[in-house]
């Protein structure tokens, strides 16, 4: 006889919830653009934010990646529609700059066309950071790029230059 | 090349602020609608009210005009 298989749906599941709980069988939240920005900046102005957002952008991410998570999480929670997501997401990347300028912080703007030979600044910095944790883990000591690349840059010795592959030293 | 739609709706955004957008039809739905008064009550119109206005802020902030 087969063993019965437990990691099934009951049946039934789909009918415990609420009929319309989910937000996007319900109206949204914020219908208009001025609702939604109103809920944006005032949740923006924050100094909690402010903090966050700068550590992000100081981390290597992009406004536009940042604007666009906002905006995305919005509709999932049903605040507001697609449509107004897609408005609204000009201004949300236009207060993060302000935001970043006021506090003196770097960023990247993220408007250019996505190169697919490049990996994201983001990435890069997260790869580095974790490859220096792991060294310190490691106990190997940290190894200064600046002193790495002068010594990459200095011209090559004009003996060894000038001797050909196969040839002897004298 | 990936299309990035965020940095392609901010490009849009800030060619319609321009003075040359007003008959351009490459802005899109951020356009001025030619030569006609826009409807302020439009949603695209307050987008770009909105955006105009923070920008004005920031811009006035890195000038030195606006004190915070």
């Amino acid at each position: 006889m087969a063993e019965p298989n437990f990691n099934q749906p009951i049946p039934g599941n789909s009918l415990t919830t609420d009929i319309n709980s989910s937000s996007i069988k319900n109206p949204p939240q914020y219908a208009t653009i001025d609702e939604a920005v109103d809920f944006y900046i005032q949740r923006m102005s924050t100094d909690e934010f402010s903090d966050k957002l700068i550590y992000a952008l100081e981390s290597g991410v992009s406004v536009s990646q940042i604007a666009n998570i906002m905006q995305m999480h919005g509709v999932m929670e049903g605040q507001h529609t697609l449509d107004i997501s897609i408005l609204i997401l000009p201004i949300l990347m236009e207060f993060i700059r302000y935001i970043a300028e006021t506090r003196g912080v770097e960023y990247n703007l993220g408007i250019e066309e996505y190169d697919t030979n490049r990996a994201d600044d983001a990435l890069i910095v997260n790869a580095v950071n974790k490859l220096k944790k792991e060294n310190r883990t490691a106990g190997i000591p940290e190894i200064d790029m600046e002193e790495e690349i002068d010594e990459q840059e200095q011209p090559p010795n004009e003996d060894q230059s000038i001797r050909g592959l196969m040839e002897r030293g004298i | 090349m990936l299309i990035n739609p965020a940095g392609m709706l901010y490009r849009k955004m800030e060619a319609s602020l321009s003075d040359e957008a007003v008959e351009d039809e490459k802005v899109g739905f951020f356009s001025r609608g030619g030569l006609q008064k826009p409807n302020i009550d439009q949603p695209a119109t307050r987008a770009q009210h909105y955006f105009s206005k923070i920008r004005s802020i920031r811009e006035g902030l890195n000038n030195g005009r606006t004190k915070l």
